[in-house]
Order: C-alpha cells, then structure tokens, then sequence
C-alpha cells in the first residue's frame, strides 16, 4: 500500500521545504513563496490521502511506522495515527496550506519567514503524529519557539512584548508538563517512552491513584495554557493581534488545538483517575473561559482581540468537553477543534485581508466594506454564523455535541456555556454590521476585493469545509467515534468500580451548584 | 592493560611535542602570529586523532598515577574541543594582542596539557596539581591585556580569590590524608565507605567541595565569576567558561564518586541544595544584565546549577546527563564565544545594545548565535534540549521532583533573556553603520560546522548518549 509509511513525510516534507527554501537566493522571492505553497499543498494532499484512507471501523493505530531510537532509554522513532490524529492532521493540512497562500503580504525578509514557517509547521505535525512521548515533547516544544521570531520580526502594534509574553507563557506550561511527562516515565517502571506501551499499561492500573492525582495537574494545566485555559490565558488575544496573518490563523486554528489534543492523548489515556479528579475544577474555569472570554470581546474595538477574545471564549467548550468525560462530549470535543480551528483561520484570513488594504482593524474606522470586497465580506458574514454555532456549519454540530455530553454531568455549568453562544452571536453580528454595513465610508472606496482564483482559494476553501462538515458531520464522526470510544472504556471500568461522586472537587462544584440554586431563589424571594 | 606508557600518554605527549614545537617556531622563526595560531589549531585538530586512538584503551601508567578510561576519554575531546575553539576565537582577537599572541596561544595549550592530566589523574595530590597548572595559566591569560584597567582588575580578582580557594582545597587535602592515611582515591572510598568517619575527614571533605565549588562558580562561591569574564579577553572568557567549568566538574565527580562514593556520606541533598540555589543565582542575576559578557558570565553560573542536577542525583544516570550536558554545553556556548569575539570586533562595543540589527549586518552571524542561544535555552531539536532533559529526568528519578521543578522555571527565566538577545539582533534596525560583515573563510566553516553539531546531536543524540553512558560506568 501506498499509506503504508506515509505518516513521517507530514514531518520530513515541511523541513526539507525549510532547508530548501535556505537554499534559494534572497532576491527570488516569489520562486520561496511558490515552493511553500507547493509543499504546503502536497502535505494536504497527504492528509486529504490518509483521510481517506482511514479505517474508520477500528479504533486503533493506523499508518503506524516505528524505529528504534536511543533503546537504552527506550526512546523510539515511532508515529501513528488514531481517529483523533487523522481529523487533526487534516485540520493542520488545510490550515496550513492556506496559511502558506495568504502569506503573500510578507514583504520583508521572505526566505527567513518561510523557512520558520515551514518550521512551526513540521513540528505541529510532528505532535499530531508522534506516538512516543519523547517525540511529542520534542516537536511540541518546537513549535512554540518559531513563534516567538514570527510575532517578533513580521507582526504589527506591540508585538515584541506579544512575542515575549506568547513564547513564555507556552513554553513554562511546557516545562511544567515536562516535569510531570517524565514522572509519568520513571513512575511506569517500563523505562520507555513509547505511548502504546504505557496506554495499554494504564488500563490495567499501572499508575497508583495517589500518583495519578498530582500528576495530572502538571500535564493539564501545563498543556492548558497553550489552549488558553482561564487564569492563563492572558497571552493569547495580544499575541494574536500582533501576529502576522498566517501565524494568528495556525495559532488560534491549530496550536491551541495541541493543548486539548494533548491533554485527551496523555491525561485521559495515562491517568484516568487524575481525570476524574481534576476534571470538576477545569469545568468550572472553562465556564469562566466562555463568560469572560464573550464579555472581553463584546468590548474590543480591535477586529484581531474581538476574535481572539471569542477564540479564548471558544476553547471554554472545547475544555468543557473533555471535562464532561463521557463519550458524546469527547467526540464533540474532538470534532469542534476541527470546526473551530476552520473558522478562527478564516476569520484571521479574512481580517488580514482587511488589514492589509485598509491597514487598520479598528472597528469604528471601517464601514460599509461590503459595498468594495463584497467576496470577502460573504466568507466573512459565514464565519461570524459558523462561529455564533449556526445551524448548517460544522461548528454548530460540535457544540450540540459537547452540550448534549456535557449536560449528563455538568447541567447548570452547560446552561452557563449555552448562555456565552449568544453573547458570541451579539459580538459577531455587531462586528459584521460595523465593518461590512452600514454607511460606508468614502476613505474606503478604492478597495480590491479578491479576484484572482488564487487569492480567493484560502477563504473559499475554508469555507466549503465549514459547510461540508456541517451538512455531513458523520464523515468526520464515523473517524473520531471508535477511538473516542475505546478511549473512555478505562473510564467506565473506573466509573463501575468507584463510587459515582468522592473527590473532593466534584463535591465542591455540587455545592456550587446548590449556591446558585440558591442565589436563584434567594433573588426570587426579594423580588417577591 | 598491556597497553604501554607511551600508546596510554599518546595525546598528552602530542601536545607536549605541539607545545615545543610551537615554543621552537615562535623563537627560532619568523613566522607571522597569524600563521602560528593557525599551525597551533591544525595541530591541535590533528591531536584529535590521537585520541580517537586511545578512545578504546583501558590501562594505568605512572604506577596507577594516571589512567585512561571513558571518562578521561570523554573529558578530554571537550578540553581539546574547547582548546581548539578558543584558538579559533583568538585568531579572531589577533589584534588586540599585537605581538605576544604566541605567549596567548602557548598559555592556552600549557592549559589544555594541565586539564589532559587532570582528566586522567587518580590521587588528590596530583588533582590538586594539574587543576592548579591549568588555573596558573588562565590567572596570567585574564590579565594578559596590559593597558586594559577592566582586564587586570579581572586579573587580579582572579588571582586572588583563586589562591584563597586552591588553599583551601589543600588544607582540606591535608584533614583527608591526616585521616584516611592515604591520598590514593581507592584507598580513601574505603575509609569514606565505613560506618563511622572522623569529623576531621568529613571537614576536610567541606573544604575540598568549597574549593571545587569555587572553580565551578556554584553558589555560594560565584562571585567572582562576573567581573572576571567581562574583564578578561573574549578568548579567554570562553576558555574560562567551558574548559575550566569543565575542570571544576572532572574534580567533583572524581572526589564524589571516586573518592567518597555515591551512597556514602549523604552528600547528595548537600549537592541538590547547592545546584538550586546556582540555578536561581545565575538566572536571575543574568535578567538585568546589559554587557554580552557578562550576562554570559550569568548564564553559565546557571548552566552550573544544571551540570550539578544531574551529579545530585547520585547515579550513573546523573552522571550520564551530567556529562552529556557539559558537552553539549561546551558546543553551544563556544558557538556563542565565537560569535562574539567577532561581533565586538566590527561592533566596537560588547553591550548587548550594540548587537542591534545584527541579523541584516550578518545573518550568517546572527543565525548561528541564534540557534546557539536556543541550543543554551534548551530548546528542542538541538543539543542542549537533550542534556536538560537528561538532568531533569536524573532528579525526577533520584525524587527530587523540587529541584525539577525549579530546573524547569528557570529554563524559562533563561529563555527570557536569552529571548531578549534574539529580539536586538532581529527586532530592532541596525543603530548606526550598518554595512555588512565579512566573515573569514575559517569562522565560517567553524560556525557552520558547530551549528550542525548542535542540530545533529539534538536530532541524533545516540552516539553521544551512548559515549557519555560509557564514561559514566567508569565510577561505577
């Protein structure tokens, strides 16, 4: 079979584009963006191949190559991917590849841009793929490094506090998860590294309760903070303001994924107890997430901290997902990184767009921009539904999803998140209304709107899969539902075993729960 | 061990006939200082080939005086390593030496002979002495530019701290050879073993650790350090920080694993409160830095508060990531001397200020000290990534999960500054002249060939992984 040894090439594809790209002489700028574009177009293609090529009646490794690597530690070259792996590898496939299309406004120092890029790119892959620990750590960590020049040297307003501020936060969530990755290794006895080994191992109970329940908040805080998990989510709107256009597109579509993808590949796999236990305390800050995250945006002027606030809202659900821990939730989980990191991209496409011709994003300044760029204002229009959860979008399918789960475990918390769906559709539509209606202004008439096949291809193509998915979501969820599966029936052996409510933390939300009722009632009263 | 004295000393004895050789051209002959520093590092690059010889070779000569293991081995490709870059950083400096760069470069390689027999020595006495032929050297090097007020202040510092340290590790020599009877390592592990020691031995011992403490400038003995790298000339500076570091840490682990053992005396904890406390010292103190050097000088403080994670712990294993640190460390930060002994060349200034826009003056300049500070940073796929992974792992397994802990923040401290180095070079637009560059053929291939290095290992990390596992076993 052609799929057999597929998987490593998402990875050695990009960095040979990198050193290729090294290659060619600084003056031949549109000679670099071509072959970016071609190689980011080729992993695409691969992705779109796995994809398909992606037996969705089995829940478990697929496409798997292996390799020893330094044996005496029991580090091994070894990737694969399970349906969560194959949604995600499509995700970054697209994203990237228009990423790499819209890139075509980097007008300074284009060789050192692209190779980055290709950079941030290959290692992003790299943890979609990686199925040895070491591996995961190694590409995840290098994938937060070439932001920090991205942001630094092609951003706009602010950016080398953004940068800074951006590789820290990340990179100290890194370390700390480090910490706890290698206490997971040394705690196993099994002196490898190897995902596979230790998931299996899991599910006969190698971790001791009392380990699981310290370890696993130093993977899902420290991988929080890439998914901008309230309080640590301070870094991620300015970053995304400052970035350039491509960067904020990966960063909110793809690397905020990692956090999520990270925590349901290592903590729900490895340390199902730890879990449990910390799971009640994540749901209640992902409501924050969603509440403050809305709020914050209801009251930017900025287009780019408008939906970096909705992005850092939006993760609320996907946290609220994987809180819930149960199946409907997960595949949900699963399914609204897809949708969600397809409508951040675009909508950061689209306000470079914007950007690049009006160079402002400031809401009051623009108006009336439909009248000019009518294309980019209907693309624009559909990403602010598909991000208010618009029935017909993907992202309205993954969101029902997490709610129907999550409400069997958290329902006064789901009715909380339910509530931040409307603020999001009032920040949305407002922003839509300002910018692409109303009176236009006479500064903006000379505006192109996008014409050419290739300028349209990004927006378009990112849109289509929206409603793709959103009409036929079982193509994504007939790949994500076995693994999904397979993956909590550690859980429910646990469920079956213990009794239902005995950490303290669940004890402690039930009585949130009872305090809201009775704030509830208490206001009743008064008004009475 | 049938190996004979000669095959056993073959890369000592090749830098000895180096050395007279170099001594003989420079008096005998009027060959340009240029041209002798350049015959200086081909002979030394050559010398490598007499230690890929000796590489297998087990054996002891100078009745059991001097022995070659793995470790030696090892110890000694980093001495050379560094020994070879040092010159290639002061072809660089050239000009600032006027006409006694052959004095430089003969002190650096009388340097390098001291820390070869260190590396190989096995009693106190003789530790004692090549570690101190080796400082002898460095104290006249720091000093060595006359006129310069901040290069003999460091001198003398230097100088003065350091025989206050050298006395003290002898007078703790002489508490240990009063109770052991011996100076022999095998024959002081057994007194050191036994249940019961005299606190005379266990005095001594406090006074050989604040002796080596000082020479590998952990807290709390690191406070020369900064003054001293920013006075002493560049060239210098990187010696100081990679093959004396080095020498500091061949001393400790040949006095705690050979001389002590790794289960006696409980000195572990001692090493573990002493390595995080280095690694806050360095770190934070390298945060309001503005000098190149000095931040530097910072930065390596931290970097030893990470090289004693791993001898905290105890183990082969710690060991292991020990070792594999310092070479990954010697590679990255002599990448990083390098780069600078040429930037404050056509710069004119070593403030951290005057590397703005670096990045259009030489981007070849700029990416090497780039990847070099990310290697020092300990970001993945390079080099240093995976000695921090290693003394991590080394603490997390010996329990220290604390020390982990506090290795993994200031992994992030470091990254700031290190961070705020790559935002002047790539950030900022150039202050003044900003013409380009031009490097000369052998920095050049120098840069090139490190940055590879440091990729290569940090993808690759197997066969150095395996060298470093091999020297480790040695002590054990």
């Amino acid at each position: 079979m052609i799929t057999h040894s597929i998987v490593p090439w998402f990875v050695f594809i990009p960095l040979l584009t990198a050193g290729l790209i090294l290659l060619i002489p600084n003056n031949r700028s549109r000679l670099i963006y071509r072959v970016s574009v071609a190689a980011n177009a080729l992993t695409l293609f691969l992705a779109v191949v796995v994809f398909l090529n992606f037996d969705s009646h089995q829940s478990g490794w697929q496409f798997v190559v292996h390799r020893p690597w330094v044996s005496a530690l029991g580090i091994s070259y070894h990737v694969g991917l399970d349906g969560i792996g194959v949604v995600m590898v499509l995700l970054h496939g697209l994203l990237s590849f228009c990423g790499a299309c819209v890139s075509r406004s980097i007008d300074r120092n284009i060789k050192l841009y692209f190779t980055l890029y290709s950079i941030l790119v290959a290692s992003i892959f790299g943890v979609f793929t990686s199925l040895d620990i070491f591996f995961l750590y190694l590409f995840y960590e290098m994938a937060v490094i070439p932001l920090y020049p991205l942001i630094g040297i092609w951003g706009s307003q602010n950016r080398e506090y953004a940068a800074m501020k951006l590789t820290l936060y990340i990179s100290l969530g890194a370390v700390l998860a480090l910490v706890g990755l290698l206490s997971i290794y040394l705690a196993s006895g099994l002196q490898t590294f190897d995902l596979v080994v230790l998931s299996e191992q899991a599910k006969t109970g190698l971790f001791s309760r009392q380990f699981q329940l310290w370890c696993a908040p130093l993977l899902i805080f420290g991988f929080g903070v890439i998914a901008s998990l309230w309080p640590f989510h301070s870094w991620s709107p300015i970053g995304y303001a400052a970035a350039p256009t491509a960067v904020s597109m990966l960063h909110a579509g793809v690397l905020k994924k990692l956090g999520i993808f990270l925590i349901i590949r290592l903590v729900l796999t490895l340390l199902p107890e730890g879990a449990r236990f910390w799971m009640p305390l994540v749901a209640v800050l992902c409501i924050v997430n969603i509440l403050y995250g809305a709020w914050a945006a209801m009251a930017q002027n900025d287009m780019k901290f408008v939906i970096g606030f909705a992005s850092v809202s939006h993760m609320g659900y996907a946290f609220l997902g994987i809180a819930a821990l149960n199946q409907i939730a997960l595949t949900g989980t699963v399914f609204f990184m897809f949708a969600h990191g397809i409508m951040a991209a675009l909508c950061f496409a689209l306000i470079g767009y914007i950007y690049d011709q009006t160079h402002t994003r400031i809401i009051p300044e623009l108006g009336g921009l439909a009248k000019q760029i009518p294309f980019i204002a209907v693309c624009f229009v559909m990403a602010a539904f598909a991000s208010s959860g618009l029935p017909g979008f993907a992202n309205f399918v993954s969101e029902i999803l997490i709610f129907f789960g999550a409400w069997e475990t958290y329902p006064l918390l789901t009715v909380l998140a339910i509530f931040g769906i409307v603020v999001t559709a009032t920040y949305m539509l407002r922003m839509v209304r300002h910018v692409f209606y109303g009176a236009p202004n006479p500064h903006w008439e000379k505006l192109k709107d996008a014409k050419a096949l290739m300028i349209k291809l990004p927006y378009g193509l990112l849109v289509a899969v929206l409603l793709v998915f959103g009409f036929w979501p079982s193509f994504l969820l007939n790949a994500i539902r076995p693994t999904t599966e397979a993956l909590l029936e550690t859980h429910h052996s646990i469920f079956l075993t213990q009794a239902k409510h005995d950490s303290a933390l669940s004890v402690g939300t039930r009585q949130l729960s009872h305090l809201a009722h009775y704030l509830y009632h208490g206001s009743r009263k008064e008004n009475a | 061990m049938t190996s004979s004295f000669w095959i056993l000393l073959a890369p000592e004895t090749g830098l000895i006939a180096l050395i007279l050789l170099v001594l003989g051209l420079d008096l005998f002959t009027k060959l340009d200082q240029a041209k002798l520093i350049l015959f200086s590092i081909l002979g030394l690059f050559l010398l490598f080939g007499t230690l890929v010889f000796v590489w297998p070779l087990r054996g002891n000569a100078l009745n059991g005086l001097f022995q070659v293991h793995a470790l030696a081995t090892f110890l000694k490709f980093i001495f050379l390593g560094a020994g070879l870059l040092t010159l290639v950083i002061t072809k660089e400096f050239t000009k600032n030496l006027g006409n006694r760069a052959s004095n430089f470069i003969l002190l650096i390689l009388l340097s390098v002979l001291g820390a070869f027999f260190l590396a190989s020595t096995n009693d106190l006495i003789s530790l004692f002495i090549t570690i101190e032929w080796m400082t002898l050297s460095l104290y006249i090097l720091t000093a060595f530019l006359r006129t310069d007020a901040y290069s003999l202040e460091a001198g003398t510092k230097y100088l003065v701290m350091g025989a206050f340290s050298s006395a003290v590790f002898l007078y703790g020599i002489s508490f240990i050879y009063g109770t052991a009877g011996s100076i022999r390592f095998e024959a002081i592990r057994e007194v050191a073993s036994s249940a019961h020691q005299s606190p005379l031995f266990l005095f001594g011992f406090l006074l050989i650790l604040s002796g080596i403490g000082f020479k590998i400038a952990a807290f709390p003995f690191q406070l020369w350090a900064p003054d001293v790298y920013q006075g002493a000339p560049t060239p210098v500076t990187a010696f100081l920080s990679v093959a004396s570091k080095t020498a500091g840490f061949t001393a400790l682990v040949k006095v705690l694993f050979a001389v002590i053992g790794p289960d006696a005396l409980n000195w572990s904890a001692v090493i573990a409160v002493i390595s995080g406390a280095t690694l806050l010292y360095g770190n934070l103190g390298a945060l309001a830095q503005t000098n190149m050097k000095r931040l530097f000088a910072y930065s390596s403080i931290g970097h030893a508060g990470y090289l004693l994670m791993g001898i905290a712990a105890g183990t082969s294993f710690g060991l292991q990531g020990t070792l594999f640190y310092l070479a990954a460390y010697a590679i990255s930060n002599l990448t990083a001397f390098l780069v600078i002994v040429i930037a404050n060349e056509h710069l004119g200034s070593g403030e951290i200020i005057a590397y703005r826009g670096l990045a259009k003056k030489s981007p070849f300049l700029a990416g090497s000290f780039f990847i070099a500070l990310l290697s020092l940073g300990g970001i993945p796929p390079l080099v240093g990534f995976f000695g921090k992974f290693l003394v991590l792992q080394a603490a997390v397994w010996k329990g220290y999960l604390w020390l982990a802990l506090l290795g993994a923040a200031n992994v992030i401290v470091s990254l700031y500054y290190y961070l705020s180095v790559i935002k002047e070079m790539y950030f900022k637009p150039p202050v003044q002249n900003a013409e380009q560059i031009q490097l000369g053929i052998l920095p050049q291939f120098s840069l090139g060939f490190l940055v590879a290095s440091m990729v290569g290992l940090g993808i690759f990390q197997a066969p150095l992984f395996y060298f470093a596992h091999a020297a480790a076993q040695t002590l054990f």
